[in-house]
């Protein structure tokens, strides 16, 4: 009773005295050392080496599974759609052989066509122009033509003598204007008989670039030569004493065509 | 513990069947990668092949439609020889006999290599395109108007499509001659035959003219 010891007290031995003795106070705590935990740690580390193992066979083989199994999928669906492929191909040349046959694919003989109906819309001569030059030069006697050079290549941009640029050129809106290009000239000639008057060399053809103008086919005219430059950006010269009547007087102009279409859809607008 | 103490003996057969499991776990992965990757390849391929043997076979009925249509108009575009292989000799031959009939003074030409024509309509999903070739003339002319008959006459004559790309029209300078033999009018024109045909073509029909 005097240390403590409860209940019935009949062994001999002194064990539990002691023990009870020992337990009354708690130990302090008495940890292994490293040399001894040593192979302890290792066994944790062999436990741990083998569960690592034992999720790598697992993982793969869940993964490989998963992957598998979206392959045999494919796998089924590609025969499926080869299987479909091959019943479309049977029904494909039965219902080609049906068809007359062809020199070439269908699809290539309407591109064909279409091409040569394109190039057929594009066809050009310099009739045309002709016939608007040779109208308004009728009502000019007195002009002689020297050369004329046509084109359907893209005009060059068309500004006055002063710099500013030419009456408005009408933008096409025919997307097949495109194709068929504008036509352009260029008209050389000089005035004969000259009888040395320049004001009224320069009035005429003045007029004739305005006849020109007014016809439905002509989309643009610009002088690029008048008989006497008088023009404030130009040099001129000349001889007080020369003979006006054996002066020269040439001119150029510039001329641009409408395209056919446009003037057709035009008049058929009007 | 440091690593002299570790006692490699005890661990080492655990670290190899480590390596052993992951080796056969990694060889698994990638054998299913490639059976997946190559499967789905041919999914793909497949796939592809159904759904273009499938619009082709809708478009049958299209095909018949346009065969209806345009096959006549192009058998008459291949007898006037504007589809299909130059008629190189048919044009000169044309020429000679268009100068003779209108008794030109003078008519002398030059025909260029055929090129692509880049200017011309490309329908797109088709291999066809426009080819020309450059042929200058240099004539003599009585009157301006025997150059508008010698292209009609090209056009009653000679194979094929042509349009004029320039004239240069210079007068003669001194009187204006009536005889046939003499120009009054010189013209230097440049005309576009054209041909339409497939690339191909080129390697598989032999040269005409």
């Amino acid at each position: 009773a005097r240390i403590g010891l409860k209940g019935h007290y009949d062994s001999r031995f002194a064990d539990p005295v002691f023990v009870h003795l020992l337990a009354r106070k708690s130990p302090p705590n008495q940890y292994g050392p490293p040399s001894q935990t040593r192979y302890y740690t290792m066994h944790s580390w062999c436990a741990g080496l083998k569960v690592a193992s034992v999720a790598a066979v697992l993982g793969g083989v869940l993964v490989a599974g998963y992957e598998a199994s979206e392959g045999v999928v494919a796998t089924l669906d590609a025969q499926s759609a080869k299987d479909d492929a091959a019943f479309f191909r049977q029904r494909y040349e039965r219902a080609r052989a049906q068809l007359p046959p062809t020199p070439v694919h269908p699809r290539e003989m309407k591109a064909m066509v279409d091409i040569a109906t394109a190039l057929e819309e594009r066809k050009s001569t310099p009739h045309t122009f002709l016939n608007v030059l040779g109208l308004s030069l009728n009502a000019f006697p007195s002009l002689q033509l020297d050369g004329v050079d046509w084109s359907t290549e893209k005009p060059p941009s068309v500004t006055h003598s002063s710099g500013a640029r030419a009456s408005v050129a009408r933008e096409s809106t025919d997307p097949r204007n495109e194709l068929l290009g504008l036509q352009n000239a260029t008209v050389r000639g000089h005035i004969a008989p000259f009888k040395g008057n320049y004001r009224e060399a320069l009035a005429l053809v003045s007029r004739f670039a305005d006849s020109l103008r007014e016809q439905a086919r002509v989309r643009d005219v610009e002088v690029v030569v008048f008989p006497i430059g008088v023009s404030s950006r130009e040099r001129m010269s000349g001889d007080t004493q020369a003979d006006l009547a054996e002066a020269d007087a040439p001119f150029e102009l510039r001329v641009v065509l409408e395209p056919a279409l446009e003037v057709e859809s035009e008049q058929t607008s009007n | 513990m440091t690593f002299k103490e570790i006692d490699w003996r005890i661990l080492r057969g655990p670290m190899a069947l480590l390596l052993i499991c992951a080796a056969f776990g990694g060889g698994l992965v990638m054998l299913s990668h490639t059976f997946v990757t190559k499967a789905k390849a041919e999914l793909r391929t497949h796939s592809a092949q159904f759904r273009s043997i499938r619009n082709q076979y809708h478009g049958v009925d299209e095909e018949g439609g346009i065969i209806d249509e345009y096959q006549p108009i192009y058998e008459q575009l291949v007898a006037r020889g504007v589809v299909g292989s130059e008629y190189r000799l048919d044009w000169v031959e044309a020429l000679r006999a268009s100068a003779q009939a209108l008794k030109l003074p003078s008519l002398r030409y030059t025909l260029d290599t055929q090129m692509p024509f880049e200017a011309g309509p490309k329908p797109p999903g088709t291999k066809s395109m426009a080819y020309s070739s450059v042929m200058t003339l240099e004539v003599g002319l009585l009157h301006e108007e025997d150059l508008f008959s010698l292209f009609d006459e090209l056009d009653r004559r000679a194979p094929g499509l042509f349009s004029v790309s320039s004239c240069t029209l210079s007068l003669d300078e001194g009187a204006i001659h009536a005889e046939a033999s003499l120009a009054n009018l010189n013209a230097e024109c440049k005309l576009d035959w054209f041909t339409v045909k497939m690339p191909e073509d080129e390697a598989t029909q032999p040269a005409r003219g």
